[in-house]
């Protein structure tokens, strides 16, 4: 597919084959057409050449509700009208279900509930959205996306705004639901340890273009993240889990870290 | 990604090179001024004799000069303000006559014609007093010092609407003086002799010197009122200089040139659509932009010779809209970030509560204006004369009761129109008078009843839905490919309402008789309704209730954001022009039956969301009855206040509405959500 912004080509020729029921990591250096690729597949963005295949099906064929039942996607920064409360918000996720008119379904109302406590904001459900703390806030947003009783789940940089027990329980959150639920996801992530926590397979990007693409063992070393990022980067394992940690080598610790290697 | 992120990716990008624009200004500017100035200045070179010599040094140095020199300094003024007050409330679409300087200059001239004991202040120092004092007012309204831009913006809008309902009802009421101030609403860059010019350009020193100090924090102020304050900037100070300056230079360019706020709006919105953003630029281009646009405007009023009926500000409108309407088709321009609502805080009353006490306060205001009036009917004549037993009672209901079913459905449908505007728009300044329906509609109306007076009640009708739907259809069009991105459907509307007006007021002066009534009408009124008016009106209420039921959803999703909407399966391309179709249907109607109405689109909505209702579903039918309590309270009370005379219910609806709605802001302090 091809995307572009006026006369300036984003995405150029990509071909991307997301594994079902996985969870892929996008990661690359800022500007580098991530956000541009997540938009593309999930229809927001007008193609310029090319196509998006959902399960099969070309996207723009889909009604936007088949769509928006399908698929839902979830932008960097929302913007929260005042007042809104978070069930209300959550219940935004049933439009493509429902009826133009007319109330909600019980199965509306079970998909909403079973939706706001599976990112644990139950306590909170009859609050407004803007009273949050920045990551029930994330959270809300997400249980709107869950109750869209989406098959894949796209998100953008979903953990930046949050603290660390909030990234990690959103990172496990997520996993959860790609676990129990089947559930495919994609997200935009800046953090590559995070990424390793929560990704089977991880894409490198860089200048519209997809360096690397693989298991997270083999994408995240030292050579193709130096050709992607441009930064010397030191992997090492988790002491509990095994899995990959990325280290960039910041000036003075480079001396230590080869010391102790040495 | 997201409005915001693309806003900022735009802003890292280098600058566009801005000098084809300044280059183009300028040619403008020397263009106009020797072809203003060839004239006088070779007579005064043939001059003969010593007395032709005079007359002619005369003719350069008291007319000619001042009258250039007033257009560039007031062309220039405005679009400064304009740039100052657009930054320091972060919304594109802020006019330099925002905080009601212009409605309380124009204030300020009646006085000086009305009161006799002021005639010696009239002129420039009067206009001052009031145009600054109106600011002042506005600003305390919206809570002074620590006002946030929202609330500036609100606060801004209601005193202006009340003064300039407060301006229109004097002219109405007063008709000897309505040619001369009327003229000079229109903008009148005639300048007798050079002294007043230089009073006024005095008054424009202050704010000017102030600016180099005041562009550096407004530029802060946009990346947020949190960010700025950590980098140092004094954001509250800023912003109260800001308005300050603004107000300041918006005074002293109505005093030279009456009120073209218009080119405050558009000057910067031109330099921003070249896809210049640092304010640094910005100003001093829309400075010169400004000052280019009036004189071009001016010369063009003054060399095609028309120079009674085309007045400054039509012309302005003449070369300024095409130019805009041409950058926002281009689509050079990406889309700040976009101001949402007031957000206000504070304890929710049940829906049903508030709506039922709306309707039953509805319901016995109704049966209390068809008692009240010249002849008390008590409540058994009024049976009486729905059963026919009293001729009398029956033909004093026939004249009452149509004008307030009529007040009450048009209050309704305005309220409506504007929720829906302010949703789709997103922006909390929106309102059918905002896209320029309504003058579109009053336009065409006006210029119909104009040729055939003898026309009916359905020639009228089609005359103002026609006209505001083509407004609507010209906007759709030239926002088709941007899928009807809510920044650029304002900023054409602003464009092509700002040349209705100009129109409407010069077709008034030019050709009405009657000016006073063409004016009345303009202010919106009930007078002399019939009950075949409400019947025709009717149909188009009924028929939109299910289209809004319909909308009620649908806009609560537009309010999560372009890409979450869209994200939700919601068609955002075609629920905005839905919704804006109706909203232009439901605003034309009631243009035609009553007139251009204002206040209640635009200041309704945010107060049924000061009454805590947020979502659609309750906000709307909200709005709704609270338009029409609204309307039907102007009706009565313009009917019986002053009996005989007869107050426009248009200008009673600012009169009441607006200090309400000031003590409603007033009354809820910011929360926190107002200072995002």
């Amino acid at each position: 597919m091809t995307v572009a912004y006026g006369h300036q080509r984003v995405l150029d020729g990509l071909s991307v084959a997301i594994s079902r029921g996985g969870i892929t990591a996008l990661c690359g250096p800022n500007g580098c057409g991530k956000s541009t690729l997540l938009r593309s597949l999930a229809g927001l963005q007008p193609l310029a050449g090319g196509q998006v295949l959902l399960e099969g099906r070309p996207l723009q064929r889909l009604t936007r509700r088949e769509r928006a039942r399908t698929l839902a996607v979830l932008a960097q920064a929302n913007e929260t009208p005042p007042g809104l409360t978070v069930t209300e918000l959550v219940t935004h996720g049933r439009h493509a279900h429902r009826h133009l008119l007319g109330g909600l379904s019980a199965e509306d109302r079970r998909a909403i509930a079973d939706a706001i406590e599976a990112v644990g904001l139950t306590a909170e459900a009859s609050r407004p959205v803007t009273a949050l703390s920045g990551g029930e806030r994330q959270r809300a947003w997400i249980a709107m996306a869950l109750a869209q009783q989406c098959r894949v789940l796209l998100l953008d940089e979903p953990t930046t705004w949050l603290d660390i027990r909030h990234q990690v329980e959103l990172v496990d959150a997520l996993r959860v639901l790609n676990h129990t639920r089947g559930i495919t996801i994609v997200c935009v992530l800046h953090d590559l340890n995070q990424a390793a926590a929560i990704a089977d397979r991880i894409m490198l990007m860089k200048n519209g273009k997809i360096l690397h693409d693989g298991t997270t063992g083999a994408t995240l070393m030292p050579g193709p993240l130096r050709e992607t990022f441009g930064v010397e980067m030191w992997r090492l394992d988790h002491p509990a889990s095994d899995l990959p940690v990325c280290l960039p080598s910041f000036g003075p610790v480079v001396g230590q870290v080869s010391g102790t290697q040495a | 990604m997201s409005e915001i992120a693309r806003w900022t990716s735009t802003r890292q990008r280098p600058s566009r090179p801005f000098y084809p624009l300044v280059l183009a200004a300028l040619v403008v500017i020397a263009a106009v001024v020797l072809l203003r100035l060839a004239d006088p200045l070779s007579t005064l070179m043939r001059a003969t004799g010593a007395k032709e010599a005079e007359s002619a040094s005369f003719l350069l140095w008291q007319l000619s000069l001042p009258r250039l020199l007033a257009a560039l300094l007031a062309g220039g003024a405005f679009a400064l303000a304009g740039t100052v007050f657009q930054a320091a409330t972060r919304n594109p679409l802020a006019s330099p006559d925002l905080l009601g300087v212009t409605a309380g200059a124009q204030a300020g001239m009646l006085v000086g014609l009305a009161v006799p004991a002021l005639r010696p202040l009239a002129g420039p120092p009067l206009l001052f007093a009031f145009g600054l004092g109106a600011a002042a007012l506005a600003l305390v309204a919206a809570g002074g010092w620590r006002a946030a831009p929202l609330r500036l913006l609100l606060a801004g809008g209601a005193c202006s609407l009340l003064f300039s309902s407060l301006v229109t009802m004097t002219l109405a009421l007063f008709e000897q003086n309505i040619a001369g101030v009327a003229l000079w609403s229109q903008g009148a860059l005639y300048q007798p002799g050079a002294q007043g010019l230089k009073t006024a350009t005095l008054w424009l020193i202050p704010p000017i010197a102030v600016l180099p100090f005041l562009l550096r924090p407004l530029e802060a102020l946009a990346l947020g009122d949190d960010a700025a304050r950590s980098i140092g900037v004094a954001v509250p100070f800023t912003r109260l200089l800001a308005a300050l300056a603004a107000a300041a230079l918006t005074a002293a360019a109505v005093a030279i040139a009456g009120p073209i706020g218009f080119i405050g709006l558009l000057a910067p919105n031109l330099v921003r659509a070249l896809g210049l953003y640092d304010l640094k630029t910005v100003a001093p281009l829309a400075a010169l932009t400004g000052a280019a646009l009036l004189l071009a405007a001016d010369g063009a009023v003054a060399g095609t010779g028309l120079s009674t009926g085309l007045s400054t500000t039509v012309a302005t409108a003449l070369v300024g809209t095409p130019l805009l309407l041409a950058l926002v088709a281009r689509g050079r321009m990406p889309a700040p970030t976009s101001r949402g609502d007031v957000a206000t805080g504070g304890r929710t009353a049940p829906f049903l509560v508030v709506a039922l006490a709306c309707a039953l306060a509805l319901i016995a205001l109704c049966a209390f204006g068809l008692a009240w009036g010249e002849a008390w009917l008590s409540p058994a004549r009024l049976v009486d004369a729905v059963s026919g037993r009293d001729p009398i009672a029956a033909l004093i209901l026939d004249i009452r009761a149509p004008r307030i079913a009529i007040a009450a459905l048009t209050g309704a449908m305005l309220a409506a129109s504007g929720v829906v505007l302010q949703s789709v728009i997103r922006n909390a300044l929106a309102g059918p008078e905002i896209i320029g329906v309504t003058q579109g509609a009053a336009l065409v109306t006006l210029t119909g009843s104009l040729l055939w007076p003898l026309l009916g009640r359905p020639g009228a009708f089609g005359l103002a839905l026609s006209g505001g739907l083509a407004t609507l259809g010209v906007i759709l069009a030239i926002n088709y490919r941007q899928r009807f991105e809510a920044l650029r459907v304002a900023l054409t509307g602003l464009a092509l309402g700002g040349l209705f007006a100009a129109l409407t007021y010069t077709l008034i002066v030019e050709t009405s008789a009657q000016p006073a009534r063409a004016l009345i009408w303009l202010v919106g009124g009930t007078y002399g309704r019939s009950w075949a008016d409400a019947l025709a009106l009717l149909p188009w209420f009924v028929a939109t209730l299910p289209a809004l039921a319909l909308l009620a959803r649908p806009l609560d999703l537009l309010a999560l954001g372009d890409d979450a909407a869209a994200g939700l399966g919601l068609p955002i391309a075609l629920i905005r022009g839905l919704a804006l179709l109706l909203a232009t249907i439901l605003a034309s109607t009631a243009v035609a039956i009553v007139g251009p109405i204002g206040f209640v689109s635009l200041l309704t909505p945010h107060l049924a969301r000061l009454l805590g209702f947020h979502r659609h579903g309750a906000r709307l039918p909200i709005a709704m009855l609270l338009g029409a309590l609204l309307t039907v309270t102007a009706d009565i009370v313009g009917r019986a206040a002053l009996a005989p005379t007869e107050i426009p219910a248009g200008a009673l609806t600012a009169l009441i509405g607006a200090p309400y709605f000031l003590w409603l802001m007033i009354r809820r302090p910011a929360t926190r959500d107002d200072h995002r």
